[in-house]
């Protein structure tokens, strides 16, 4: 299943269907004389080709779902710069993502249980976003519509299914009523903000495999993010690797998991639960956790926990260094790019 | 048909059957379900959600409640019947439990249910932000463990707060910590420390690392490891993720709405899976090494239990279902010593395969 397209660094082909530049996102918290500065995303940048998928792994608080509700527009970042198709969204829009912006991204929620409402039938759920952005005209052309895409995400038999209320669905099925949802629209990009991780294990690979034969078919674009590293070598062409905000590595999916080369990428691989290795064999050195984002101190984030930490690194936070054509990361260990 | 270890089990559960009553009938949650763990072993339940883990795990508590109910079945815990505990007096209690184990300083005032959970079983929950009362310093939660147990003064139980966050490798000032001023695998190493006040010869875990990441995981289950060793104490290791449970287990249960379909040493599930949900779970999770293969999961999905299927309840989503057997419920069978499978349509291919 691997069609590998290491298509990294911004302006090497076409312009990329979305492409974030330097995304900076600082939450106020606490009140008074002098409020503090959470530092959830801290100089994001990368892009998103059509027809490949861009996995996002870290752990909590890494800032993951911080850039989908950027990109997707819940919430305006502080600094920094969305392109779509080369146009700086942030720029030529209002303060809210405009119709035609959401004809082109979408987003998909981890919780298939908290993002439908009870309320309404799944046709009249999959109805609405296909009479506002004009995707069918007339009521038979719309259930038409409706019934391709329940049939698409394998929801059979759509006849059936357009009846259904979401109560009557199991987590799978109605986590496949979200993909009709965002595919409605007839979407670019996707947004996956952790769309198996509420799942059953048993019908996780359905709806991962699902994924992938709608970027391979739609030529949709999939930012994927997950907390699990595993899932990300599956699904993903490329995966990058967040912590504490940062960016630290980016990379073809398998060339990262197999040759990690930032400590924290190590340490997070060395993590996972691997069987075939058992427990003793491969002992997690750094121990500790993410440091608090408010206030951070200068420097790497990830310093406090490193084994190789130097002097500098408590300094400033390293530049890009690429190591090989599409794998790059961020790291006082490497020589920084000219 | 159930292994025989070779000493006695700490706990040894046969035949159990739960229900939930509700108002569309009993779902019968956990049928006929029979295992048993030895002294200093770690044995692992895995099932999806609603396949009845969790459940097992507070019926060997006791805190199970309406509208569950215990239908059948027994829980031996070193064979005294935790199931009989109600109607047993302190005394009758202390007289059985001395047959198998020391003196113990027990207070006067629990009921033998009480002084059975936590002093002999204790457990870790899921989410350590639920398990501790916000409101309460860590200190106080787990010096009332000890307290409401033990006849000791505050002094004493003071100073065993202070070794069991050394054991968890927690700084004692944090004692006089509340819960929030904690990180999330802080809080889930009090839990484990909470668990282990009253050192106890089994430990339940359900779900013990899932709330964390994996970094935390890692360290805490290392952890659990060391003090298992040190102490000596066996644990019922319940989790969905089949990759850390082989990890950290000795011998598995397979799990599928409510009976357990299979049952063999950790490795042998990884390398030998024999029946067919066994074998759709294993493809259900992506490796971090290799090449990248197709993964399928399991079509459909996990019944309702308020009407489970006839007889084997996966044949709906089995693919080696044989319509003519249908109806005949499978029963657990030895196949190769410490290998147990429920199956009867396939069964031909597993001896097959269990003979190589």
């Amino acid at each position: 299943m691997t069609t590998i397209d290491p298509q990294t660094q911004p302006g090497k082909s076409d312009v990329p269907a979305l492409e974030v530049r330097n995304l900076v996102m600082r939450f106020q918290v606490g009140g008074g004389a002098r409020p503090k500065l959470l530092h959830a995303l801290s100089d994001v940048s990368f892009s998103l080709n059509r027809a490949e998928v861009l996995a996002l792994v870290g752990e909590s608080g890494s800032g993951k779902s911080t850039t989908a509700r950027l990109i997707v527009r819940l919430m305006k970042p502080t600094g920094g710069k969305i392109l779509l198709d080369g146009e700086d969204v942030l720029k030529t829009e209002r303060r809210k993502a405009s119709l035609a912006y959401r004809r082109k991204v979408q987003m998909i929620f981890q919780d298939p249980f908290g993002s439908l409402s009870p309320n309404h039938s799944i046709g009249y759920q999959l109805e609405r976003p296909v009479i506002i952005h004009k995707r069918a005209e007339g009521k038979e052309a719309v259930r038409q519509k409706v019934y391709e895409l329940l049939a698409t995400v394998g929801l059979n038999p759509p006849e059936e299914m357009f009846h259904k209320f979401p109560f009557e669905l199991s987590g799978g099925q109605r986590q496949r009523v979200s993909v009709a949802r965002a595919l409605a629209v007839e979407p670019e990009i996707i947004l996956a903000d952790e769309p198996i991780s509420m799942l059953d294990v048993s019908i996780r690979m359905g709806v991962l495999n699902l994924l992938y034969r709608l970027k391979e078919e739609k030529k949709i674009g999939f930012l994927y993010i997950t907390h699990d590293l595993a899932s990300a070598r599956y699904i993903g062409d490329r995966t990058m690797v967040m912590y504490a905000g940062h960016v630290v590595e980016h990379a073809e999916s398998v060339r990262l998991m197999d040759n990690p080369q930032h400590p924290y990428t190590q340490l997070l691989l060395a993590a996972v639960p691997n069987p075939r290795a058992g427990l003793a064999t491969r002992y997690v050195q750094a121990r500790g956790e993410v440091p608090s984002l408010i206030d951070p101190k200068p420097g790497c984030p990830f310093a406090p926990r490193c084994g190789k930490v130097m002097d500098v690194c408590r300094q400033s936070m390293p530049d890009v260094s690429t190591v090989e054509p599409g794998h790059w990361l961020r790291c006082h260990l490497f020589t920084p790019d000219a | 048909m159930s292994t025989q270890p070779a000493t006695q089990p700490v706990l040894d559960v046969r035949n159990l059957y739960v229900e939930y009553m509700t108002d569309r009938g009993a779902v019968r949650a956990v049928e006929n379900v029979s295992f048993q763990v030895a002294p200093g072993e770690v044995f692992g339940l895995a099932g999806e959600s609603g396949c009845g883990k969790s459940t097992i795990a507070h019926t060997i508590l006791r805190v199970l409640r309406p509208p569950a109910l215990i239908r059948r079945g027994e829980i031996l815990y070193k064979g005294i019947d935790v199931l009989k505990m109600d109607k047993m007096s302190l005394e009758e209690y202390r007289k059985q439990l001395l047959a198998v184990e020391g003196v113990k300083n027990l207070k006067n005032t629990l009921n033998p249910i009480e002084a059975f959970r936590w002093d002999e079983v204790s457990m870790v929950f899921q989410s350590a932000m639920n398990s501790l009362n916000p409101v309460i310093r860590i200190s106080d939660q787990l010096m009332d463990t000890i307290l409401t147990h033990e006849n000791i003064s505050k002094d004493e139980a003071r100073a065993r707060a202070e070794e069991l966050m050394a054991i968890v490798n927690i700084d004692k000032r944090r004692l006089n910590s509340y819960p929030h001023e904690l990180s999330g695998g802080m809080r889930q190493r009090v839990v484990i420390a909470i668990a282990l006040a009253l050192k106890p010869s089994l430990m339940v875990m359900d779900e013990p690392t899932t709330a964390l990441d994996v970094v935390v995981q890692k360290d805490i289950l290392q952890q659990i490891e060391e003090l298992k060793k040190k102490f000596g104490f066996s644990i019922l290791f319940i989790t969905h993720d089949l990759s850390l449970m082989v990890e950290f287990s000795d011998r598995i249960g397979i799990m599928y709405a409510g009976e357990i379909v299979e049952m063999a040493p950790a490795r042998e599930i990884l390398t030998k899976p024999l029946h067919p949900y066994t074998q759709g779970l294993l493809t259900s999770f992506p490796s971090i090494t290799g090449a990248r293969v197709k993964l399928t999961g399991i079509a459909g999905s996990p019944p309702n239990l308020l009407r489970p299927p006839e007889g084997c309840r996966f044949h709906p989503r089995c693919l080696y279902w044989d319509k003519v057997d249908a109806t005949e419920s499978p029963r657990l069978e030895e196949v190769t010593p410490g290998h147990f499978v429920a199956c009867t349509c396939h069964k031909q291919e597993i001896l097959r395969i269990a003979a190589e």
